[in-house]
């Protein structure tokens, strides 16, 4: 009798890959100013950008205020908000109060500048 | 306290949701700003339902006091009022401005597109207080914030308005055809790379403004195919300004056509404009979830 399947790869179950779980998460790629370069993962919640030991997003440059902008989220956008900080939010280059990041926005908070990327595939620990 | 403008609705024509517009946004138009205390709604475009929903996510409750100002009545104006939260609250009032008394045009149309051969919900069922007011024929003073309104070149007519509050000026202009108020409409349409100048009573109501938010729908090269559609080039817009000592510019009313790169394109050309006449303007296309402060 013909088989059908002769030709088919039988996988043995005990030898199935099982991929590490990968998951959705925003980052900030921070690509200039003190501490530049590294991946920042922004958890969900309310985040304090500034210079203050009190920040969560912590940058050490005398041109960043002490609490300069707040970054959160509102369903399913991340916003980030100034301050009433010295030096503003720039995004993309124009001073704003308060935006709904988007996929590729330039923040710049003083010298630090931050590029925003939603979704970006991470790997679980 | 000085004026927050807030960006709800940023497209002409219809909604254009989908991949191609999600960096600047696919509601139709509608601008909030809050000068001191006093709330405006400028226009209610698609853009108008995600203020509602915001609202309530602000506040807790969807109840508010507003004064709503309608460019003109064309759907995507008007097209987001009846999926707007706050016009179903007990507790709201809005008032809804005609240019004087007799105006009541864009009130009646609220009306109008209520009907339920268009809508479940009648306009006499809505929650609110919705009140018909007016602007003097000319400027008005609503507790220390001052409106003002210009005639526009639209099918149909259309309002530019200027709002001032404590020194700072801001002007939202969309569906105006400025190309045609041109007083070298001719030439600068032969040669678009001539500066184009605006009749004198159009830069006195724009000059010195902090926040120029103005239709800047077409390219120069896309304009000569759509000649009386109703809406500007953009570098028109750069020209007056420029004229007009405006110190930024949000080009709006972008083409339902124009994905965000396209419109990355034409903000690109502006900013050109801008530095080969050694202007001084910020110019930047207008973008759903932005927030501004003028203080």
């Amino acid at each position: 009798m013909h088989d059908d399947f002769e030709n088919t790869v039988r996988l043995n179950p005990s030898k199935t890959f099982t991929p590490r779980p990968v998951e959705r998460r925003d980052v900030f790629m921070h690509i200039k100013g003190p501490g530049a370069p590294q991946t920042i993962v922004i958890e969900r919640g309310e985040h304090i950008i500034g210079r203050s030991t009190e920040a969560s997003l912590r940058f050490l440059s005398s041109r960043v205020s002490r609490k300069h902008a707040k970054l959160f989220t509102k369903e399913t956008d991340t916003y980030c908000m100034d301050l009433e900080s010295h030096n503003g939010l720039l995004l993309n280059g124009i001073k704003v109060h308060s935006v709904a990041l988007r996929d590729g926005d330039t923040l710049q908070i003083g010298d630090i500048v931050l590029i925003y990327h939603q979704g970006v595939q991470w790997a679980s620990m | 306290m000085g004026i927050y403008v807030t960006f709800w609705g940023v497209r002409g024509s219809i909604p254009t949701p989908g991949h191609a517009t999600q960096r600047y946004g696919g509601n139709t138009a509608c601008i909030e700003v809050l000068a001191g205390e006093e709330l405006f709604i400028l226009d209610g475009g698609s853009g108008l339902r995600s203020l509602g929903q915001d609202i309530v996510h602000r506040q807790g409750h969807p109840s508010i006091k507003a004064h709503l100002l309608f460019s003109h009545s064309h759907w995507d104006h008007i097209q987001g009022f009846p999926f707007f939260i706050p016009a179903y609250s007990g507790d709201s009032v809005m008032k809804i401005y005609g240019t004087n008394a007799d105006d009541r045009k864009i009130f009646e149309l609220l009306h109008g597109q209520m009907q339920d051969r268009y809508f479940p919900v009648q306009f006499s069922d809505l929650g609110s207080h919705i009140q018909p007011d007016h602007l003097n024929n000319g400027q008005k003073d609503i507790n220390g914030v001052v409106v003002d309104f210009f005639n526009t070149h639209h099918p149909g007519g259309s309002l530019a308005y200027s709002i001032s509050y404590k020194g700072k000026k801001v002007i939202y202009s969309t569906d105006n055809e400025l190309d045609m108020l041109l007083l070298n409409r001719d030439e600068s349409l032969e040669d678009p790379s001539i500066p184009r100048r605006a009749p004198q009573d159009l830069l006195d109501f724009f000059k010195g403004a902090d926040l120029v938010i103005a239709d800047g729908q077409y390219t120069d090269k896309e304009y000569p195919s759509k000649i009386n559609w109703g809406h500007a080039r953009a570098n028109t817009l750069v020209d007056v300004c420029l004229e007009a000592q405006v110190k930024n510019l949000a080009v709006t009313h972008h083409d339902p056509m124009h994905s965000d790169d396209v419109v990355d394109k034409k903000i690109q050309e502006c900013r050109e404009r801008v530095v080969r006449f050694n202007g001084n303007l910020t110019v930047f296309g207008a973008r759903e979830g932005i927030t501004l402060k003028y203080a």
